[in-house]
């Protein structure tokens, strides 16, 4: 898809489509080949991951702990639900494989 | 000097515009990147349409200039097939037909498009067999808009042409308008009340108030420099100190402030552990505020950032 496909599609001017981009290539998660287009840079997936992992405690999970506190749920039950929602995943994705 | 082929570009200078006692534009400068799509933002009555009119040469300044290109656009018979004005109140000939009206468009409009015309024609439903007087507001609406989008002209003004269409129109408005923009680059000054709904298609924002500039600014540096807060009101007051503060909302124990702010990580990181929740400010709520009595120096602290 091309930055002005992403302007279209979004509604926003192509200038903040192509100032995105050039935001992901500044990052090294894509890279430029003169005349084809942009591509995922080698590893980037895995960067991408790397740093997710990192924010993902103090962004995802600490604000599910105080809102589970703010609503008097135990934090033993938030725990629960976890790992019933995980195994409950990984058995669809098991049925998905074998179909 | 012929101004060069391509997006044409707008400059005012030192521009004062009087209508016999009353000052509209008064001494204004600023400048509309050629290529950009630029938001004419401003209450009514703060100079929008005069500014239109003055660079669609429907009007001479006062004093001071206007320049399209590099150059003035009055009676500037190669400028002006190339600059567009599309008003509210239509400026078609309401004697004859939309055919008539589109083929007359496509006669002194070089870069006019026979095929967006119709499609968009299609789009809005209207029949090109009907005379605009015969139009509701929303259809003499849509039809400034087919005008508006086919012409292609390098400088094209859109002063307030969605009034009384409903929401669906104007969305297919607005991806009519990115569509042609995007596959023709032109410039396009768009002014409208519905910040909200224009934002996102914004490069460039131009904030007019009592006929003079408030801010004139790239829209994504605007749109990260305000910061709302939310949270214990000890809290909130804490923040604000030695900040410029565009509003304040109190409720019980819980404050809300905007506040004129790029927080860096560790700010922002400092403020949420003390428990304040922080959110963007959307240019609307940004406008509102800046466009509020007594706002004026925190307009000019923007301007200056």
């Amino acid at each position: 898809m091309s930055t002005t496909q992403y302007a279209t599609t979004f509604r926003i001017n192509p200038a903040t489509a192509a100032k995105a981009f050039a935001q992901l290539v500044d990052d090294g998660i894509l890279y430029k080949r003169r005349g084809v287009g942009m591509f995922v840079a080698p590893g980037a997936p895995d960067r991408l991951r790397a740093e997710g992992r990192e924010t993902f405690f103090a962004e995802t999970v600490d604000p599910v702990a105080d809102h589970a506190r703010a609503l008097g749920i135990p934090l033993e039950d938030v725990i629960a639900r976890l790992r019933a929602h995980a195994a409950r995943t990984a058995g669809d994705r098991q049925d998905g494989a074998a179909s | 000097m012929t101004a060069p082929a391509g997006p044409l570009g707008l400059e005012a200078r030192d521009l004062t515009v009087r209508y016999g006692r009353k000052t509209a534009l008064d001494a204004v400068d600023l400048s509309v990147p050629a290529g950009s799509i630029t938001g004419l933002l401003g209450r009514n009555g703060s100079g929008k349409t005069t500014l239109a009119s003055v660079a669609a040469a429907f009007r001479r300044p006062t004093s001071g200039a206007v320049l399209v290109g590099g150059e003035d656009p009055w009676e500037n018979d190669d400028l002006l097939p190339r600059v567009l004005l599309v008003r509210e109140s239509g400026d078609v000939i309401d004697t004859e037909t939309l055919r008539s009206n589109l083929r007359f468009a496509e006669d002194c409009r070089p870069a006019f498009s026979r095929e967006v015309a119709e499609r968009l024609m299609d789009r809005f439903e209207l029949d090109p067999g009907a005379k605009p007087q015969k139009l509701s507001r929303g259809q003499k609406s849509a039809f400034g808009i087919v005008l508006g989008v086919a012409a292609r002209a390098d400088l094209t003004i859109l002063d307030e042409v969605h009034l009384g269409l409903d929401a669906p129109s104007r969305y297919a408005f607005y991806d009519a308008l990115l569509e042609d923009y995007v596959a023709h680059p032109r410039t396009i000054v768009l002014s409208s009340h519905l910040i909200g709904e224009v934002e996102r298609l914004l490069e460039h924002v131009v904030v007019l108030d009592h006929g003079r500039v408030l801010l004139a600014q790239d829209a994504d540096a605007l749109r990260v420099t305000g910061v709302s807060v939310t949270g214990p009101v000890r809290e909130v007051e804490r923040f604000v100190v030695g900040r410029t503060v565009l509003g304040r909302q109190r409720l019980g124990g819980t404050a809300q402030a905007t506040v004129l702010a790029t927080l860096a990580d560790g700010e922002a990181a400092d403020a949420r552990a003390a428990g304040l929740d922080l959110g963007p400010v959307p240019l609307q709520d940004l406008f509102v505020h800046l466009t509020a009595d007594g706002a004026a120096d925190a307009a000019r602290e923007l301007g200056r950032a």
